[in-house]
């Protein structure tokens, strides 16, 4: 009877924990689409198609272009947004062909916060994004979601534009995030041994990410914050008439 | 046993004090007053699209007006479509008609959900440093824009919104807004006509620095009325009740005092 009852007490006691702690479960995808979709001529049936395929919660993308001369003055987001039935936002790095051209996200979900942070290092030649969004998914947990396309040119740019990101994005601990994108690094850099310092390498030791066609090295990644998340699917795809970037779809859950 | 009656009786009843509701020991906070003359170079232009009760903007897909009329009218800084529902995985209408106007769309809802979301779009005509907000959930949503407005000098305001259908929602709207609006805070949504007194009393004893107005709609029959909620650098002057095909509309003007 005794140990009846010391059973019972401890359910009740742990019951509340148990139904507030429904564990975050997302599917992300992350894309460059290369020069804004110039693979793919900046049509947007091409990427919805894709991203159908998959039916992420999240689409983050690089290399997107906002009412340029390039893309045809046009605004490939919202298009998507509306053909997909997702909500956009725009994260310009840089103006550029009487544009934008930047980072970006689709989300299954309305958010109800979302910033853009530059970083410029003093000898890089151009400024570099991280943008995101911050929501509460059904079942009340909220999440950050995140996009980063790293300088190109040397691992000490990439470090300083890290180190501005992560002092936006850590600002705010309170909330578990993700941040996905194009490093421009392999994992055994010196970027990515800085990122590794705060971030979860969620797919660590998947397959290489570029180039599309027989790709040799891993520079696309989904990343954790705090480092408790899992994975339990993560694919990376290619998609030649897309990108010059195979795409990663990833399943992810934190507890 | 001594130290700790000595310690903790005065500590229970510190706590106790703190805890009782604070009396107002006057008639609280009054905002200075609003300046006789406006200044038309200052004023700022929102539409603010609502049907003023709990029924949805957009029963159909019909919003070519909206288009044409949001295409046509460069004024606004912003246009507000409240009840504007999203629908997990199907088209916004008001992704949808900024898409169409080549503007930009964002989504405060008023609620979470799996299917449905309660919610009121917002459209800007350019890309926007920061989309803010605070979400506590199924208690308050508020966000908004920040963005420049053409004034006599560029003046960065924040554009919010938030939907007010409970009183408990009072307390936690003004520890969003840490007890005083920012000076560029702007925030215009509706609230339940019979909370209005309420808010106003609430306000008064729990916020300092800022200025409250409410709209009523021509049809007093509707449930809902318009509330703009702002810091004292912000004076609501007028609005004009309009309807564009079926649509219900606000378009309400609100100087911002730059001395």
């Amino acid at each position: 009877m005794r140990k009846r009852k010391i059973i019972l007490s401890l359910i009740l006691l742990f019951t509340p924990v148990i139904l507030d702690a429904q564990s975050i479960s997302i599917r992300v995808m992350t894309m460059n689409i290369k020069e804004g979709g110039i693979i793919a001529d900046f049509n947007t049936d091409a990427f919805c198609e894709c991203i159908r395929i998959y039916n992420p919660d999240f689409v983050v993308f690089q290399e997107m272009d906002n009412f340029t001369t390039r893309n045809g003055n046009i605004d490939m987001l919202s298009e998507m947004a509306v053909k997909l039935g997702m909500f956009p936002y725009f994260g310009r790095a840089i103006t550029f062909a009487s544009g934008d051209f930047g980072n970006a996200i689709l989300s299954k979900y309305p958010f109800h916060k979302a910033r853009t942070i530059t970083s410029r290092p003093s000898d890089a030649t151009e400024s570099r994004a991280c943008s995101w969004i911050d929501l509460t998914l059904p079942g009340n947990r909220q999440v950050r979601i995140a996009v980063t396309h790293l300088d190109v040119t040397s691992d000490q740019n990439r470090i300083s534009n890290l180190a501005t990101f992560n002092n936006g994005l850590l600002e705010d601990t309170s909330i578990p995030m993700l941040l996905m994108g194009d490093f421009n690094a392999t994992p055994g850099s010196e970027t990515m041994a800085y990122a590794f310092l705060k971030w979860q390498d969620i797919g660590s030791g998947t397959a290489f990410t570029i180039p599309v066609t027989d790709p040799t090295r891993r520079i696309d990644y989904v990343l954790g914050y705090p480092k408790n998340w899992s994975k339990t699917s993560y694919q990376v795809v290619s998609y030649p008439g897309l990108s010059d970037h195979c795409f990663i779809v990833a399943d992810v859950q934190y507890p | 046993m001594n130290l700790k009656i000595t310690i903790l009786l005065p500590a229970i009843i510190l706590l106790i004090a703190g805890c009782e509701k604070q009396q107002p020991s006057d008639d609280g906070y009054v905002a200075p007053d609003v300046p006789s003359e406006v200044n038309e170079n200052n004023l700022l232009s929102i539409e603010f699209y609502s049907r003023m009760d709990e029924t949805t903007l957009f029963e159909t897909n019909d919003y070519q007006s909206v288009v044409s009329h949001i295409a046509a009218n460069k004024t606004p800084l912003a246009f507000l479509f409240d009840r504007s529902d999203a629908t997990i995985g199907n088209t916004s209408p008001v992704v949808d008609i900024a898409w169409q106007s080549r503007l930009k769309s964002f989504f405060i809802q008023n609620q979470t959900g799996d299917t449905q979301i309660k919610g009121t779009g917002m459209i800007v005509r350019s890309l926007v440093p920061g989309f803010e907000g605070f979400a506590v959930t199924d208690t308050l949503f508020l966000a908004g824009c920040r963005l420049t407005a053409p004034l006599s000098q560029p003046t960065v305001v924040t554009i919010m919104t938030c939907k007010l259908t409970e009183s408990c929602q009072f307390p936690v709207l003004v520890r969003c807004l840490g007890g005083k609006p920012d000076d560029e805070i702007i925030i215009i949504g509706t609230i339940k006509a019979s909370l209005k007194e309420e808010m106003s009393s609430y306000l008064r004893y729990n916020m300092t620095d800022f200025r409250l107005s409410f709209v009523d709609p021509e049809d007093t029959g509707k449930s809902n009325s318009l509330f703009i909620l702002s810091s004292i650098k912000a004076v609501y002057r007028e609005s004009k009740e309009l309807t564009m095909n079926s649509f219900p509309l606000f378009q309400c003007n609100i100087e911002y005092i730059n001395q």
